[in-house]
């Protein structure tokens, strides 16, 4: 049986019996090569389900608004959703047996912004979010559909190194050309599973910690970065968004890279028993400031 | 060490940041921190980088 016809059996079943009050998965969107995340609350309307190439968005953060509603939601997860979702877990900000998780092993999504704008229709498409996946199955899931696939092994701090290879410079001018793009959209804080707090700093303009002139754009997308550290899952669902094609995953790579030489190799998301990086301490820990 | 590292990756000199473990009670390691801190950013000049609208 496909697998869009096992997830609508599962969501009729579900919202039939009253197990669930409502299903998040993926319909078909208005353009070719696109889907979109719909939730679906009735048990008619699940024939709107489906799963293709193009289910890349994470659909994790959308949890956090139902988090203090009563009844259950299902949700299909990939591999990066179930991280986005023990890191939430971790965090207090969702509850474990509020969920019912339809995990779906996923062997990489077609980008379809990426395909409008560049033809570029790979499920692995080079510089998409996916290529660079550790974690292409789902780590935590009540149901399994679909056969477990390999991650493919690829080097995800290949563009962190070229950056650091570059002298002060080069550096400087390439990410002053990036932060310049920034329209300061907040589409990269919105989307993340990580940044889940309900007030932000940035939605302050009363205390005004931040403003929106040009040349902030630096110390907003770098305090977005610091904000993240050590929580990130690496779904790029932050580049991916991004309207104009800023980079932002590569300081969250440069972050991942620079925690995991420090404090030892690690995942974020993947294990409840692994606590964060930056809430621990250790006697062993480098400590140059002192 | 995380901030500096970042900074530095964006192309901002590491030497204008600076953390450092100073008790109260250590005066004069306080005054020789930010001696040899200034120092070193006098010798750097002003920091324009990321401050002036692109």
């Amino acid at each position: 049986m496909k697998i869009s016809e096992q997830i609508r059996d599962y969501a009729k079943k579900m919202l039939e019996e009253g197990e669930v009050k409502q299903f998040i998965g993926f319909e078909k969107g208005r353009l070719p090569f696109h889907s979109t995340p719909v939730f679906i609350t009735e048990p008619g309307q699940v024939e709107r389900l489906i799963w293709d190439d193009y289910c890349i968005t994470n659909l994790s953060k959308y949890l956090v608004n139902f988090s203090h509603e009563d009844g259950k939601t299902a949700l299909v997860v990939k591999g990066c959703d179930s991280r986005g979702i023990v890191r939430l877990i971790q965090d207090h900000q969702l509850q474990r047996e509020k969920l019912v998780l339809i995990g779906i092993p996923c062997q990489g999504m077609k980008d379809s912004l990426r395909f409008f704008s560049k033809g570029d229709d790979s499920l692995l498409s080079p510089g998409g979010k996916c290529q660079s996946c550790t974690h292409p199955n789902p780590v935590l899931y009540d149901i399994l559909i679909g056969e477990e696939v390999k991650s493919v092994n690829m080097d995800r701090f290949k563009k962190t190194e070229e950056i650091e290879n570059l002298n002060i410079d080069e550096r400087y001018l390439y990410w002053s050309r990036e932060f310049a793009r920034c329209i300061r959209c907040y589409a990269c804080r919105n989307v993340c599973p990580a940044c889940s707090c309900l007030s932000c700093y940035l939605d302050q303009h009363r205390v005004d910690w931040h403003g929106k002139d040009p040349a902030e754009n630096a110390s907003y997308l770098l305090t977005r970065a610091i904000h993240v550290a050590g929580r990130c899952i690496e779904c790029g669902e932050c580049a991916r968004v991004c309207p104009t094609g800023v980079s932002v995953m590569e300081l969250n790579k440069k972050l991942i890279k620079d925690i995991n030489e420090l404090f030892g190799e690690q995942d974020a998301g993947v294990d409840f028993s692994q606590t964060h990086p930056l809430c621990q301490y250790h006697t062993d820990d480098p400590d140059d400031f002192q | 060490m995380l901030i500096k590292r970042l900074l530095e990756f964006a192309g901002i000199e590491p030497q204008r940041f600076l953390v450092k473990w100073v008790s109260s009670s250590e005066g004069q390691k306080f005054a020789d921190t930010i001696s040899e801190l200034a120092a070193a950013i006098k010798a750097l000049g002003p920091n324009r980088k990321y401050r002036d609208a692109l």
